[in-house]
């Protein structure tokens, strides 16, 4: 019961950034603050989905398959545009390239609406490439010091969320097979899930807080 | 996979690293962002006691000069004068003579008070032992004489309270730039300074009626320009700050104020227990 309420909050807590990023009205957003507020909206529509289609019993792991891919696609997006180091962006293309590769290897959880599985190495390898351009966007924070109350900052309560996130769930998906392909053990696993969305979700709300034109690192 | 707390244990882990990166990165930057403002404070602080050294000796000069100028110069000629007077006095009755010797003695009483009004302007004597609103009123009323521009002096609060002679004279330096500032660039017909003494707040105005100007352009203006980043400069040195309220054809109002108050007493007091 407990395990179920979890996972309600977790899907629609995403709903509390959405409708904090509306009641701020009309803010000059920066272009990380406008992807940030689409990452949002994606997450709020992927979860909405879910929710309907688990009412009425529809299949729904390609959503998250799809949704996996295209929230990478904008947490490289927001990275490769407020980093200026040309590595870093060559590294940011490199690596979202390799996703859609890695992910096409297992294509039939992304063509197939019908799949009951998820995607086997996307969700590892979006994860690990996504903390690894968080842990670079800190490590610039530090060393350019640009910001400076970082406490202030929407861009460092996205990335301290995101990192949460990722690096809690990086090992459940790393054994994917066992946890989350695996329907006898799914809800074991799912919980973590669920409550780091949660805190992710309270992370996006500070972020939005901060949200007015701010300098790039 | 056997057990489940292996993927449990491993999360647990991840998350206590992720949240130790975040703590770490927060407080790492707050260090930095505070030793980089100590530093910055530092730089400030070591321009302003150079400022500060660099407008003492620049003062320690004047006084020099100012002093070679009375005792040397302006005693030399005052017994040039004397010798030519006894000389005059057996002159007899020669016209042309006479009137050699009084051109002489027009153009030495002239040297004297040259030498005189250069030496007081190199050292306000009046502010020394008078203080600031005596200064002020007689820089005025000199710039009076020598200016078509009606200057008119007003000042409030107890005259006998006495600022550091530091403070004080940096305050003088910078309502001479001021008012020749408005008399130079101005073209106004009035100028009005404004002083207000302790037990109240202090405060300098100089305003003039000219046609004003855009402080933006004055600042980047190469020099020689009004002089504004010396008047800055000075009241960098003593904890003070200037607000210019201008624009074109607005006239020019500029504002001394002082952060920090010191009077001539406490100071002495100061630098006495410094001493100790």
């Amino acid at each position: 019961m407990l395990e179920r309420f979890i996972a309600i909050t977790a899907d629609f807590s995403i709903i509390i950034p959405f409708i904090y990023l509306l009641f701020k009205g009309k803010i000059p957003l920066t272009i990380s603050d406008k992807l940030i507020y689409v990452y949002i909206v994606l997450t709020l529509i992927r979860n909405i989905a879910s929710f309907v289609t688990m009412m009425l019993g529809v299949y729904n792991i390609y959503l998250y398959n799809w949704y996996n891919l295209l929230s990478f696609g904008i947490i490289a997006a927001l990275y490769f545009q407020i980093l200026n180091n040309l590595y870093f962006k060559m590294l940011v293309i490199a690596a979202l390239i390799l996703l859609i590769a890695i992910a096409f290897i297992d294509y039939r959880t992304l063509l197939n609406v019908r799949t009951t599985e998820f995607n086997r190495f996307s969700f590892n390898a979006s994860g690990c490439f996504t903390i690894l351009f968080i842990l670079f966007f800190l490590y610039e924070l530090i060393r350019k010091l640009q910001v400076k109350k970082l406490t202030e900052y929407p861009l460092f309560w996205f990335s301290s969320g995101a990192l949460l996130y990722y690096s809690g769930t990086i090992f459940p998906y790393i054994f994917i097979q066992y946890t989350f392909n695996n329907l006898a053990n799914r809800d074991l696993y799912w919980i973590i899930d669920a409550v780091l969305s949660i805190v992710l979700s309270v992370f996006l709300c500070f972020s939005i807080r901060h949200m007015k034109h701010q300098k790039t690192v | 996979m056997e057990s489940p707390y292996v993927i449990i244990i491993g999360t647990g882990i991840m998350l206590i690293m992720a949240m130790f990166i975040v703590l770490f990165v927060m407080y790492y930057q707050r260090k930095q962002i505070e030793q980089q403002m100590r530093v910055k404070d530092m730089e400030a602080e070591f321009q302003r006691k150079l400022l500060e050294v660099s407008m003492a000796s620049t003062e320690a000069e004047r006084r020099r000069i100012a002093q070679d100028l009375h005792d040397d110069i302006g005693a030399l000629l005052s017994v040039t004068k004397l010798t030519f007077n006894a000389l005059y006095g057996q002159l007899g009755s020669k016209d042309q003579a006479e009137r050699l010797a009084k051109q002489v003695r027009e153009a030495l009483d002239e040297t004297i008070s040259h030498v005189r009004r250069i030496s007081r302007e190199l050292v306000p004597t009046t502010l020394e032992r008078f203080g600031l609103p005596a200064a002020l009123q007689e820089f005025a009323a000199k710039s009076i004489s020598s200016h078509t521009v009606r200057i008119t002096f007003g000042y409030s609060g107890d005259e006998n309270i006495r600022l550091e002679p530091k403070v004080e004279l940096m305050l003088y330096r910078v309502a001479q730039e001021l008012i020749n500032n408005a008399l130079k660039h101005s073209g106004g017909t009035n100028v009005h300074v404004q002083l207000s003494l302790p037990p109240e707040t202090f405060g300098l105005v100089v305003e003039d009626n000219g046609h004003g100007f855009n402080l933006q352009e004055a600042h980047t203006r190469p020099s020689p320009g009004l002089g504004l980043d010396s008047i800055e400069g000075r009241l960098r040195v003593i904890n003070g700050k200037i607000n210019y309220e201008t624009g074109p054809q607005k006239g020019c109002r500029a504002v001394v104020e002082l952060r920090q108050l010191v009077l001539y007493e406490k100071a002495k007091k100061r630098d006495v227990e410094k001493a100790q």
